[in-house]
């Protein structure tokens, strides 16, 4: 049977595809390594790295400013290095974009640092009113793909930045 | 030295159908007392940002009629966000035009020392393999500004200024308000 890693990004990847994104733009995570491998491949979506997940959120903003349609796929380490630019000039400016975020910390993780990050990362994002959404074990995992694209259009919609976190590892709520 | 406003004034003369970014701080508030207009998006804080949020508009406008656009940075937000140059030099974007506006320190927030008191910016884009122009007056920086328009790639001037800053009124719109009119001006010029 294959591993829920490899079904879930089978998923993410549709998920991205049914919307059509014109720029995917990516800093890589372990966990969704054939994500980024398929998209660098892509023939219509063009796809690049960013320095960094700050200067991503402004690039991807000005795409959607200037009416193209950015997809930018992130380690939830990556929120830190971004949330002003998130708040004080998505949020603000009303610019719709969807930022997919790989969740670390929590078991499974082996790093001993980076989970006083991610733990308290979604307390973080609902304080500062940034509206995010939670795949995980509780979300059947072919749901996944769904919810991405749902997620997209409900960017556009509410003319705002949302987020789509998923804990790619298995295992309990962090 | 030329100041800022001067610079402003000529840049204002020749960008009426280009989109241009301009960063936080006096000078936002010194380009919007120039004229308002709807080419233009004025950020009113998320410092060092510009240059990042000019590369994503020109990757967009890339099949577009317009020549370029244009971001408008300050040396202390370039040196706050370098990652920008980065992006620029790989992803290449043909119609971005960095201006930054170098006076040694940060102007908007009383004068105090920054880095590029000791660092060459124009030396750190063209570290990062940017097609770069330093000026120093104003006859120089005109000139910069035709020639960048022109530029078939992405393009910085590093524009040395002196330390004025001129009174002019804080920006305090509704940013939702400052972004609708910037993506409806590109969105109808397309
Ligand atoms: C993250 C952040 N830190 C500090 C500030 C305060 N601030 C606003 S404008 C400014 C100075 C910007 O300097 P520079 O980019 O050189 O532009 P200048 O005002 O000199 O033209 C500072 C520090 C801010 N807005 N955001
Ligand atoms: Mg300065």
């Amino acid at each position: 049977m294959a591993k829920f890693q490899e079904v879930a990004c089978k998923e993410i990847i549709k998920g991205i595809e049914d919307i059509h994104p014109d720029y995917f733009l990516s800093i890589p995570c372990s966990t969704v390594g054939p994500v980024i491998k398929h998209f660098e491949e892509h023939n219509e979506i063009k796809s690049f790295p960013v320095s960094r997940e700050e200067d991503g959120v402004g690039i991807a903003a000005g795409i959607s400013l200037g009416g193209k349609l950015p997809v930018m796929l992130i380690q939830d380490t990556g929120i830190g290095n971004s949330i002003l630019a998130i708040t004080t000039f998505a949020q603000a400016y009303h610019v719709p974009m969807l930022i997919l975020v790989t969740r670390r910390g929590g078991f499974g993780e082996i790093n001993s640092a980076v989970n006083l990050f991610s733990e308290p990362l979604p307390r973080i994002l609902d304080d500062a009113a940034v509206k995010t959404f939670k795949l995980d074990y509780k979300v059947p995992l072919k749901e996944w793909n769904v919810a991405i694209s749902q997620a997209a259009k409900y960017a556009q919609d509410t003319h705002r930045p949302i987020i789509v976190m998923f804990n790619i590892k298995g295992g309990a709520e962090q | 030295m030329m100041s800022r406003m001067d610079a402003l004034k000529v840049l204002y003369t020749y960008t009426e159908n280009i989109p241009v970014i301009s960063s936080c701080g006096n000078t936002s508030r010194e380009w919007a007392s120039l004229g308002r207009r709807d080419n233009h998006l004025y950020m009113v804080d998320t410092m060092g940002l510009t240059p990042s949020v000019a590369i994503g508009v020109s990757l967009a406008i890339e099949d577009s009629g317009f020549k370029k656009c244009i971001g408008i940075e300050g040396d202390g937000g370039v040196l706050m966000n370098p990652n920008s140059l980065a992006s620029a030099s790989y992803l290449q974007p043909e119609k971005w035009l960095l201006i930054v506006f170098d006076n040694g320190c940060f102007g908007s927030t009383g004068g105090q020392t920054s880095f590029a008191s000791k660092i060459d910016i124009a030396g750190v884009a063209r570290g990062f393999q940017l097609e770069t122009l330093a000026v120093d007056n104003l006859e120089d920086f005109e000139k910069a500004v035709v020639t960048g328009l022109e530029a078939e790639g992405p393009f910085v001037i590093h524009a040395k200024i002196n330390q004025e800053n001129h009174k002019a009124t804080f920006i305090n719109d509704d940013p939702a308000v400052l972004a609708y009119k910037f993506s409806s001006f590109i969105e109808g010029e397309k």
